[in-house]
């Protein structure tokens, strides 16, 4: 490495680093545990928690399969499949959010149907803000496998094949097991995605206590909005960085050793 | 599927043994393959060809992991593709290791081993117990618990061999398994491979550019070029008297296919009498024109009796005219010269060995020539052309060979 990189590499580091210092140079401390344990803040929280896992389960559920079917094949079809998985990436949340209200709102394209049929109306709801959430942290996940299942290759899974194992026994035992790093990379990053969700959840999902104002809809509502004082912002941000924290430990300490 | 393995433990421990025939033809772009092999049961045969040739592909095909455009493959009693019909690499129980081991990097020795019979729906105990079985038999107890990452090469390969083996494969496919090994490890896999293939009884098909390996682990050989099969027979005698011009570069090496007169240890010498070529009455001198024994050093352990094969290579081999006195050489052989052939940097003359008829034969004896393709002992010597022109040889022409003992290799067959 030239020496004199590392003066923009520290520059780079200052840059990230000392916004969260000046968090907490800022905080009134006295104030932060009784803003902490306020009904507000701990609503927000356990909100943020729950939405936030319930997010990366379902982009889980249904990402992990998407990766693989964008890994395992490869046509004009899969790349436009693709490039329309990478598109929440670009899309500003904001976007996001207008577009989901459209196609799942109570006059959407889809949701029409969901309350006609089901009685069914998602805006406004926690489980919008999950859906919401999923929407933005998705891509994450499914770009991350991906780029596992291709560095894995099919060699491995064409080896357990000629020794008799069935597809589901292959993907069980030998696929998802080569790619746990990219996965396990790939949820801590819907996660915190999830986690920090604003744009689409306020316009999707609204700002109702205890309903669909996680943490950063709170922290939001603390500085600008409803006139509470700054302070209080400050405390849920400090929250908020805490529990990112310790999600980012959690998970790091039970993805086994990578690449063996 | 799963009902055939219900008594794995009851099996003997090594595969059901089936007969391979099969008759693919595909199209891949430019190339084209369409060929036909057999394999009788427990049978080992080598498929040797240059580069593109299609060997790979042709595995593939047996394997199920290409979809042949015509033809039909035949495994025992099943019918694994063709007519509609296509089985999957799942349900073939035909099984593939290449040149990378490729273990499963996450699971350790056992579990890799296991990995087949598990996934068959063998109980977890008795496919541990069954991958245990395996360990001992390739001498990798030791490392059951080891990650691939931490094995060498050679232990790799014995495991993939050992997982191979314990899916119980009808059919085992060997892509030039000993293509990725050093010099010091490769001896080591052929030898282990030669020894638990015969000791499965595993009908196998194995793909090398290797002619060693063409002849000390196969019975037949099928010489594949550009996607056709251009020569066929049984080993010793395709590589002694190669009729292709492929296969004849490829035997640069010479091969005389015979029996141990002694037994051998690794690096001892030993005597082995020709296929063919064995002398007719009298017992037979290491040395002698007429004992017509080859003489060399072992490579592997040898018992005395046994099916084994001599390799040296041409430039070893020195030709006499006429009587001579004593020598050093311990072979000297009594040969007829077939052809004389200009290579860039010496002139390779083609000679069959010939069997002497009588006792501890000299220059009286009757010398019955015995064609090469039927003898299996012809025998290629490089030589200068100054020294071709100096002794006048010429096709048809009488002459000794001789080798030092010390150029020549002898492995178990």
């Amino acid at each position: 490495m030239p020496r004199w990189l590392y003066l923009p590499a520290l520059i780079g580091f200052a840059f990230l680093f000392l916004p969260i210092v000046a968090l907490v140079v800022r905080a009134d401390w006295s104030a932060v545990p009784s803003a902490i344990v306020s009904p507000a803040a701990l609503s927000a929280l356990w909100l943020s928690v729950e939405c936030g896992l319930a997010a990366t389960a379902v982009c889980l559920v249904v990402g992990v399969p998407l990766a693989l079917m964008l890994a395992r094949h490869d046509s004009p079809v899969i790349r436009f499949v693709r490039a329309l998985v990478t598109l929440p990436l670009v899309l500003p949340p904001l976007v996001g959010g207008i577009a989901l209200l459209y196609l799942l709102g109570r006059n959407g394209l889809a949701g029409q149907y969901l309350t006609l049929w089901f009685g069914l109306t998602i805006p406004f709801s926690t489980l919008a803000v999950v859906l919401a959430e999923a929407f933005v942290a998705m891509p994450f996940l499914v770009i991350s496998v991906e780029g596992a299942l291709r560095t894995a290759g099919t060699r491995y899974e064409t080896v357990a094949a000629t020794l008799g194992a069935k597809r589901w026994t292959v993907f069980r035992r030998i696929t998802l097991p080569l790619v746990l790093p990219g996965l396990a990379s790939g949820t801590v990053l819907s996660l915190s995605r999830a986690l920090g969700e604003f744009g689409a959840t306020a316009l999707f999902a609204g700002n109702r206590y205890g309903v669909t104002r996680t943490m950063p809809l709170a922290i939001y509502t603390a500085f600008n909005g409803s006139g509470e004082d700054q302070d209080a912002a400050i405390a849920l941000s400090l929250l908020l960085v805490v529990v990112a924290i310790v999600f980012l430990v959690l998970i790091r300490g039970w993805r086994p050793e990578a690449g063996r | 599927m799963s009902a055939a393995y219900d008594g794995y433990d009851e099996l003997p421990a090594h595969a059901p043994v089936g007969r391979l025939s099969a008759r693919v033809a595909l199209r891949l772009g430019p190339f084209d393959l369409d060929v036909a092999v057999v394999a009788e049961p427990g049978e080992v045969v080598a498929v040797l060809g240059p580069n593109g040739a299609g060997k790979s592909t042709l595995l593939g095909v047996l394997a199920g992991l290409l979809r042949p455009d015509a033809g039909e493959i035949r495994l025992g009693e099943r019918v694994l593709g063709g007519d509609g019909v296509f089985v999957s690499p799942e349900g073939r129980r035909v099984g593939l290791m290449g040149q990378d081991p490729l273990l499963f990097p996450h699971l350790t020795a056992v579990e890799n081993i296991a990995f087949g019979p598990r996934s068959q729906g063998v109980a977890k105990v008795r496919a541990r117990a069954a991958a245990d079985d395996w360990l001992r038999r390739l001498a990798l107890a030791e490392f059951a618990d080891r990650k691939p990452a931490e094995l060498s090469g050679g232990q790799r390969q014995r495991v993939a061999l050992a997982r191979a083996l314990a899916a119980r494969p009808e059919l085992l496919l060997l892509d030039e398994p000993l293509g990725a090994l050093d010099a010091q490890t490769a001896p080591e896999i052929r030898h282990v491979l030669r020894t638990h293939i015969r000791a499965a009884g595993t009908t196998t098909i194995l793909v090398t550019h290797d002619v060693l390996d063409a002849a000390t682990l196969s019975n037949r050989v099928v010489v594949l070029d550009h996607g056709r099969v251009v020569e066929t027979g049984v080993t010793a005698e395709v590589l002694a008297a190669p009729r292709s011009e492929f296969t004849a570069a490829l035997a640069g090496l010479n091969i005389v296919a015979g029996v141990t007169l002694t037994a051998a240890r690794p690096g001892e010498s030993i005597a082995i009498a020709p296929v063919g070529l064995a002398p007719v009455v009298g017992q037979p001198e290491p040395g002698q024109p007429g004992g017509l024994t080859v003489s060399g050093f072992a490579a592997d352990e040898l018992a005395a009796g046994v099916p084994a094969t001599a390799v040296f290579p041409p430039s070893a081999v020195a030709v006499y005219v006429g009587p001579m006195g004593a020598g050093s050489p311990r072979n000297l052989w009594p040969a007829t010269i077939t052809a004389l052939q200009p290579g860039p940097s010496a002139i390779r003359v083609r000679a069959v060995l010939s069997a002497a008829v009588g006792t501890a034969a000299g220059e009286n004896s009757v010398v019955l020539d015995l064609p090469g393709s039927e003898a299996g002992a012809a025998v290629s010597a490089d030589l200068t052309a100054a020294s071709v022109a100096e002794l006048h040889l010429e096709p048809g022409m009488r002459v000794y060979l001789a080798v030092k003992a010390t150029e020549v290799r002898v492995h178990a067959h």
